[in-house]
């Protein structure tokens, strides 16, 4: 909806004059480095990533600077270095339901010879399954696309902090993670559309599927008959929830019409550093995509 | 100081209308206007008397004199005198029409009452436009519009680029009282703020009062904008206009007799008309227009009463096939003159404003339907006493209920469930009492000085919440109230003082406080302008906001008058001022106080203006240095930032120039230090998005905004002073040299080595437009 009113506005401004957009240079002051520890476990079975980095100059092309001496741990069991600042946890490691998973990391980021140390903590949350997902058109009384992508639950109680992933496979063997930038990831806490324990029948309202839909850097992904689309639910912490929820208003510097001013989002590690220590649960449902 | 305040209050409701009563002269009523409107502050003299009075805001006037035989000398500036000689036997009325000394020189003439009127009223930052004056401004896409007029004056800045949105001495734009006879406008802008609702056809006086506001007036920290309604001339009148972007048409006249005279003016955009033509098929689905009406009927019932009905209602929408939005503004003021006697008058008004929004969107997938307003009733009750000179003592009562629906949202899924989104409506009771008191206490000095009282109240049925020291409802903090139960309350006690002290009829200097305490606030979450915020009333965890302004001044008049010069210092100490903290939910949010922080605020600058009211070139130069700071609590660490609209330096040059009689030429250029905003400075990866790193609010800028506006007006046809139709043809450039001046800045990441880079929207190139206007009208005579 935001998108299509910023599109109002543009055809208003077209209208009165020449609105138009183009690069321009700022200059920033570069801030000094802070660490940051990003990452997250989920209830699937599989090799789980954390991030050790620094921050880097946001105009421009420098890069992020990464940690791999540091020690890192979740619940006690060590992560070992994967280089480049990326930690693993062993391939058999899934976050279980209602567990705490808290993370260490220790790290001399500011050279003195003493480790710091950084820590965080999330609650994997009950597990929503996921029992269907169907394409609803969105023109009335019409089979054929544009459709959107309808979720169909059962809802628990406790918080309702969700999000919905998106995955594409074509029949052509190409596989997309559609919803890897996070503005295309669609959250949502149904919180005003839904009564605690009540059976949820809700379109994903990022996804509208078209027989042509953009993708990243603008490239158009063709759709035909034929072609699986897998929704992924997921229930996430709620710190985690809260950081995607502002991360997807921070990036690309805020819209000016719904964005309060800029702000750093929050970040749940102790000890001085950035970025996010999350937790989420994954139950996927998978759709073809009809003739028409 | 109390006490004979109050005695002077029991002196004129107890024994003026007896006082009245008691003297029995022959009243002579009526108005002095020239061919197209009334006008404010003639002197209507009688020399044998040697008493005069200078015409009200309508031109109306009133004198009482022995019976007998008398002339009467008027005069106002930029006009020829006239005399009358009149023999009076009865009640009497008597209608002057001056003629124009040159019907260009009175297009720029402000409204003042005498020549060196800004040396004398004890007022300060009081600005006064003409509805002639505003119209030499070179309009965007030929609409005259009187809130970007308002922005070229010193202390006025522009809340966005091309919008009529304004900030004054650095408050937010909903610390502006904007009044249209009265009635509170609460979005004073059509089609996303590009343009105002004011049709300039239709007004009549524009007073901006910058922070010294009356002791009428209150319920604002920052500004007045009080806008009147023109009345209908006596005679039958119409006038049209046709622009690129819009048309518009004033029909005015007598009803029955002259004692009755009617306004009917309207204004609609047609660009909507032509976007079925588009090539892109997702602008042809689009409907963008606004359309509004303003109505006026005034009745002389005898020489001591008057009524008059004002009425406006303005209507934007915007859809498209999937979804829609649209909002309106509705404002009207029942209002009764009366007067008691020659100096001791009264108006009451009934009167009330509402303004909706509603957006709507259907599809099979999901229909939903999102609705919020505010609406406004109230009641004014005025009483002025003018007791020699410019002496005069007001009194009063105003009253105002508001009701706040900050939005209901409906909607069906696609299972066919509904669903609800409800958000608590508020209602409050705002009733404050008043006095102002102008005195010339001796040949140098005249004081004012008056008294605000309010109290605020919030009534039930709602539901309201105490928010903790974390920003947090628990639950036993949430109050639901019944209905009609006053569960809440705050007063304000405002003082107003200032004085003047003239040195000559050419210099003057002056001094003012005041204070102001504000009782509605405005939740936006826009920094480019938008019309779904939010009203909010003060409540318990919200409270009135407060502002103390001290300003000090010296004007200087020099040429007989020709040249006005003025320079004003203020400094504003604000309390309880709103912001947001990070990340807030406004938009259906039901418990928005959680997303509010309220804190301090320090305003203050230098005005400088420099003012040329007569010969073929005219127009001010002003300058203005100032800063606005705050500091609240859980915003940039708690260390002070600045303001949305701090923007230290302000350049506006206004000129017009009268080339022939049938030819004039304005030019204004407008120069501001770029906004304050808050921009990354660092980075980290996530997945694969880039998360910004910020360091403190508000800490940079947007360029440096500049533009310049020509515009050249050709009277058609051949030109004589007083014939009764006139066209005319105008040919305006927005932005003569094209600068691209930002309205909003986003940031990309380069495709091709991944660099992250800024991006700006900006909404105007040079914009030429034309716009054609004619105007019928029947020359009167006594």
């Amino acid at each position: 909806m935001k998108i299509r009113f910023i599109t109002g506005l543009t055809v208003i401004c077209g209208l009165l004059g020449n609105a138009c957009t183009e690069r321009m240079d700022i200059t920033s002051d570069y801030i000094t480095p802070r660490l940051v520890i990003t990452g997250y476990i989920t209830t699937d079975t599989t090799v789980h990533k954390i991030y050790v980095r620094r921050t880097a100059a946001y105009f421009g092309k420098e890069r992020q600077l990464t940690y791999s001496n540091a020690r890192v741990k979740i619940n006690g069991v060590p992560l070992w270095p994967a280089g480049d600042g990326e930690y693993h946890t062993d391939s058999s490691f899934y976050g279980v339901c209602g567990e705490t998973y808290t993370l260490d990391v220790w790290l001399d980021f500011d050279e003195d010879g003493t480790e710091e140390h950084y820590t965080a903590a999330a609650i994997m949350p009950e597990m929503h399954t996921l029992d269907s997902v169907t394409l609803a058109s969105i023109n009335r009384g019409s089979i054929k696309p544009p459709w959107m992508l309808m979720m169909h639950f059962q809802d628990l109680p406790g918080p309702n902090n969700f999000g919905v992933h998106l995955y594409i496979h074509l029949a052509s063997g190409r596989k997309l993670w559609y919803s890897e930038q996070l503005q295309q990831y669609f959250i949502n806490n149904f919180g005003d559309y839904a009564a605690e324990g009540e059976y949820i029948n809700f379109p994903a309202l990022s996804y509208i599927i078209t027989e042509s839909i953009r993708w990243y850097n603008n490239e158009r992904i063709a759709l035909y008959p034929g072609d699986t689309l897998i929704a992924e639910l997921n229930m996430l912490a709620s710190d985690y929830f809260e950081f995607i929820r502002t991360a997807q208003l921070e990036i690309n510097g805020g819209n000016p019409l719904f964005a309060g001013p800029p702000a750093n989002m929050p970040s749940n590690i102790q000890g001085g550093a950035l970025g996010v220590f999350g937790a989420y649960t994954v139950s996927r449902q998978r759709v073809i995509i009809p003739q028409w | 100081m109390l006490l004979k305040n109050v005695s002077y209050i029991i002196f004129f409701f107890l024994f003026l209308p007896f006082n009245a009563i008691a003297q029995r002269n022959v009243n002579i009523t009526g108005t002095v206007s020239n061919e197209e409107e009334p006008l404010a502050g003639a002197t209507v003299f009688v020399q044998k008397a040697a008493t005069g009075v200078q015409t009200g805001i309508n031109g109306q006037y009133k004198l009482s004199l022995p019976a007998g035989v008398h002339t009467i000398r008027v005069t106002y500036i930029g006009h020829k005198e006239r005399l009358q000689t009149v023999d009076l036997r009865r009640d009497t009325v008597i209608h002057f029409q001056l003629e124009e000394e040159s019907r260009h020189l009175d297009e720029v003439i402000i409204t003042s009452k005498q020549p060196n009127i800004n040396i004398v009223r004890p007022e300060m930052g009081l600005e006064k436009l003409s509805s002639a004056q505003i119209r030499q401004i070179p309009p965007l896409m030929g609409e005259v519009d009187i809130l970007k007029a308002i922005q070229l004056l010193p202390g006025v800045q522009a809340t966005s680029e091309g919008t009529s949105g304004f900030s004054v001495r650095g408050g937010s734009p909903d610390q502006n009282l904007i009044l249209f006879e009265d009635a509170t406008i609460y979005n004073a802008s059509h089609l996303m703020g590009f343009f105002s609702v004011f049709n300039n056809d239709a007004v009549g006086d524009i007073s901006l009062y910058k922070g010294d506001i009356p002791a009428s007036h209150g319920g604002r920290l920052s500004s007045l904008l009080d806008v009147t309604a023109r009345e209908g001339a006596p005679d039958w009148g119409v006038s049209a206009g046709i622009g690129i972007i819009a048309s518009r048409l004033l029909v005015e006249g007598p009803v029955l007799s002259d004692k009755i005279t009617f306004l009917l003016a309207g204004r609609r955009t047609y660009a909507d008309l032509f976007l079925p033509l588009a090539a892109n098929e997702n602008i042809r689905g689009v409907d963008i227009h606004f359309s509004d009406v303003n109505a006026k009927i005034q009745a002389r019932i005898d020489a001591a009463n008057f009524i008059s009905l004002t009425g406006y209602y303005g209507r934007d929408v915007f859809k498209n096939n999937d979804i829609g939005m649209n909002f309106s503004n509705v404002a009207y003021t029942l209002r009764w003159k009366h007067l008691f006697s020659d100096n001791f008058f009264s108006h009451v008004e009934i009167l009330g404003s509402s303004y909706d929004y509603r957006m709507e969107a259907t599809t099979s997938a999901l229909t939903g339907l999102w609705d919020a307003h505010i609406i406004d009733n109230g009641l004014h009750a005025d009483f002025i006493y003018s007791y020699g000179g410019d002496n005069n003592f007001r009194f009063g009562y105003h009253s105002v209920f508001h009701r706040f629906a900050p939005g209901d949202g409906r909607g069906i899924l696609p299972d066919g469930n509904e669903y609800f989104i409800h958000i608590a409506k508020k209602q409050a009771w705002e009733n404050s009492l008043y006095f102002a008191d102008q005195r010339r206490v001796s040949e140098h000095l005249t004081l004012k000085y008056g008294l605000r009282v309010t109290r605020f109240d919030n009534i039930g049925p709602t539901t309201d919440y105490r928010i903790n020291d974390r920003y947090a409802v628990t639950a036993g903090d949430t109050v639901q109230v019944a209905a009609g139960r006053f569960y809440n309350h705050y007063y304000g006690i405002e003082p107003r003082v200032g004085a003047v002290w003239t040195f000559n009829d050419r210099w003057s200097v002056k001094a003012s406080y005041s204070r102001t305490e504000q009782y509605v606030h405005l939740l936006t979450m826009s920094t480019a302008g938008s019309p779904l915020d939010i009203w909010v009333p003060s409540n318990l965890s919200i409270k009135p906001e407060t502002a103390q302004q001290t300003a000090a001044g010296v004007f200087a008049n020099f040429f007989d008058n020709m040249l006005e010069t003025s320079l004003e210092v203020y400094y504003k100490k604000l309390n309880h001022v709103i912001d947001f903290k990070d990340h807030p939910q406004v938009l259906m949010n039901d418990v928005v106080e959680t997303e509010i922080r309220t804190g301090s605020g320090e305003n203050y600058g230098i005005e400088l203006m420099v003012r040329k009211n007569k010969g073929k070139i005219r127009g001010w130069v002003s300058y203005t240095w100032s800063r606005a700071l705050r500091t609240i609590d859980g915003i940039n660490d708690g260390r002070p930032y600045s303001a949305p609209y701090d923007k230290p330096h302000n350049i506006n040059i206004v000129l017009s120039y009268d080339i022939s009689k049938r030819l004039s030429a304005s030019l204004n250029w407008i120069y501001a230090t770029g906004q304050p905003v808050t921009f990354p400075e660092a980075y980290y990866e996530f997945g694969a998005n880039r998360v910004p790193v910020y360091t403190q609010r508000n800490t940079y800028r947007f360029p440096d905004y500049h533009r310049m506006d020509a515009s050249l007006t050709i009277q058609l046809g051949k030109w004589r002073p007083h014939k009764k139709w006139t066209q005319e043809l105008n040919i305006s450039l927005y932005n003569l040299y094209g600068k691209k001046n930002p309205w909003i800045i986003s940031f990309r990441t380069d495709d091709t080595d991944g660099s992250q880079y800024a991006r700006m929207t900006y909404l105007f190139g040079i914009v030429p437009s034309v716009s054609y206007n004619i105007k019928f009208g029947v020359k009167s005579e006594e």
